[in-house]
């Protein structure tokens, strides 16, 4: 398990600042809520953490090891995207494994964990077909499950419900929780909806732009225990 | 008659009219080269050929060079498709994923090559090949043929990565994969059906160039260059058979190499 801080990050792209001087601690198995408009940055900050992107200046902690400049790959991160980005031309079951495929997990072992994901996820009928047999709802659940059976102490979510419909929307948060509570990784979550944000986190933190029309700077103007 | 019924009425008569403009005069050429010589000129033209007879075809493929040009026909494409690719795919990946500084002035560069037609090209290019000693050499006519194929080949694929979403890319660097990892795992195999388009058009591009390979082979012909030089002077209906001949081998292969344009995965 691990905690995350955010020490002073900063992120230019071109000459437009994105952060500006973020510092930010996510203690370990905590479900963090990053909460704004859309443009403000969120997923900019996950992106960061997940090494996705560079950043200009500051550190990157994730537990003990200083993070800034390894490859995601090294970063002990999974997440889930907006898109889902789940792969197209691998089965749900390809797609699970896929993780544990990378890191040269024995075979027996792999089989073992994607049922497990699958399981959890209920996508075990699923198994064998490809994402475009999928509803979104599923396609959804399938990045869930190929995120969770990297067993990374840190889950990285951005606005992976806001391509499901409402009622879908609510189901999936549902599950989301219940998952969270089973598996406690530390978990940064990134999302534009106040209500996703208010039932989800265990501290859901807002964050607003300032007053220029450039997403400048930013500043936290609550923070509330739930 | 509703809206459907004319939409679908009208993209199969498209289709229908398309394949027949395409295939008519293939179906000609073909029936003239299996027509025996004494009825080539027999007017009207029966639809269905009344009499066969490979005699004229026979007599082109046994004759003297045609084979040893086929073959290094078929090597010089191969030679233009890997050469092409291998230079192409990581340009056209550079176009469709980098920002970088020139980016514009590359893709209009990269066009601006093709207009220096190949006739002016070619006599220095002899010159060169010579001095290097290279002239009549497979692998220098599949090089002329990679530089006419490459601003295509950069194009086509600098579309089809764009086509590939990027984050499916990031989703396997976090899964495990270095950058590399990534392009090779997630969006080479994605691309593949527009890789293998892109492998078609060099294949015809190649297989049907003929002013480099007259001018920069003298004893390994290509099949372009072979007919051209043996057949301006041969009775009609060998040009028949050599034109069938010639079109063949292109068709068998946009045959092998249809499913991978057809078959994206998943049902659609």
């Amino acid at each position: 398990m691990a905690s995350i801080t955010i020490d002073g990050v900063n992120k230019i792209f071109g000459k437009t600042p994105a952060l500006k001087d973020i510092s930010l601690e996510i203690r370990d198995g905590e479900f963090m809520v990053l909460l704004g408009p859309s443009g403000c940055g969120k997923t900019t900050l996950l992106r960061c953490v997940a090494g996705l992107e560079q950043v200009n200046a500051g550190h990157v902690k994730i537990g003990e090891r200083d993070v800034t400049d390894l490859a995601p790959r090294d970063r002990n991160i999974a997440m889930v995207f907006q898109s889902y980005a789940v792969f197209p031309h691998m089965t749900v079951g390809g797609n699970i494994g896929f993780g544990l495929r990378m890191k040269r997990r024995p075979k027996d072992e792999i089989a073992k964990r994607v049922q497990e994901g699958a399981e959890l996820l209920g996508l075990v009928p699923f198994l064998d077909r490809y994402p475009a047999q999928l509803s979104g709802g599923q396609r959804q659940r399938v990045a869930v499950a190929r995120a969770l059976v990297m067993d990374a102490p840190v889950l990285l979510m951005d606005e992976p419900l806001s391509n499901l419909d409402a009622l879908l929307r609510l189901q999936a948060r549902a599950d989301l929780k219940r998952l969270h509570k089973e598996v406690k990784r530390t978990t940064i979550y990134v999302t534009h909806d106040q209500v996703e944000a208010m039932s989800m986190g265990s501290w859901a933190r807002r964050w607003r732009s300032t007053t220029t029309p450039q997403r400048s700077s930013w500043a936290a103007s609550s923070a509330r225990r739930r | 008659m509703n809206a459907r019924v004319l939409d679908r009425s009208l993209l199969y008569g498209a289709a229908i009219f398309l394949a027949i403009w395409v295939l008519v005069p293939f179906y000609l050429i073909a029936i003239s080269a299996f027509t025996p010589q004494a009825k080539i000129f027999d007017y009207p033209k029966p639809l269905v050929p009344t009499s066969l007879s490979t005699d004229t075809m026979q007599f082109f493929v046994e004759a003297r060079g045609v084979i040893p040009s086929v073959l290094n026909s078929l090597l010089v494409a191969v030679f233009t498709i890997i050469f092409g690719l291998t230079l192409g795919t990581p340009a056209g990946y550079a176009l469709a994923r980098f920002r970088f500084r020139g980016r514009e002035a590359f893709q209009v560069i990269v066009l601006a090559t093709k207009m220096f037609p190949i006739a002016i090209l070619s006599i220095p290019l002899a010159v060169t090949f010579l001095q290097l000693g290279l002239y009549d050499n497979l692998v220098s006519v599949a090089l002329v043929h990679t530089a006419m194929a490459l601003p295509f080949i950069v194009l086509v694929t600098g579309g089809v990565f764009v086509a590939v979403s990027h984050e499916l890319e990031e989703a396997a660097q976090t899964l495990g994969c270095s950058r590399w990892g990534a392009f090779l795992r997630v969006a080479l195999p994605l691309a593949l059906p527009g890789l293998a388009a892109a492998a078609i058009f060099t294949f015809v591009i190649s297989w049907n160039e003929v002013f480099a390979a007259t001018i920069l082979t003298l004893r390994t012909r290509t099949l372009p260059a072979q007919v051209l030089a043996s057949l301006a002077t041969s009775p009609l209906a060998y040009k028949f058979a050599g034109g069938l001949f010639m079109v063949l081998p292109a068709i068998v292969f946009i045959f092998l190499i249809r499913k991978y344009l057809m078959n994206l995965w998943g049902s659609r």
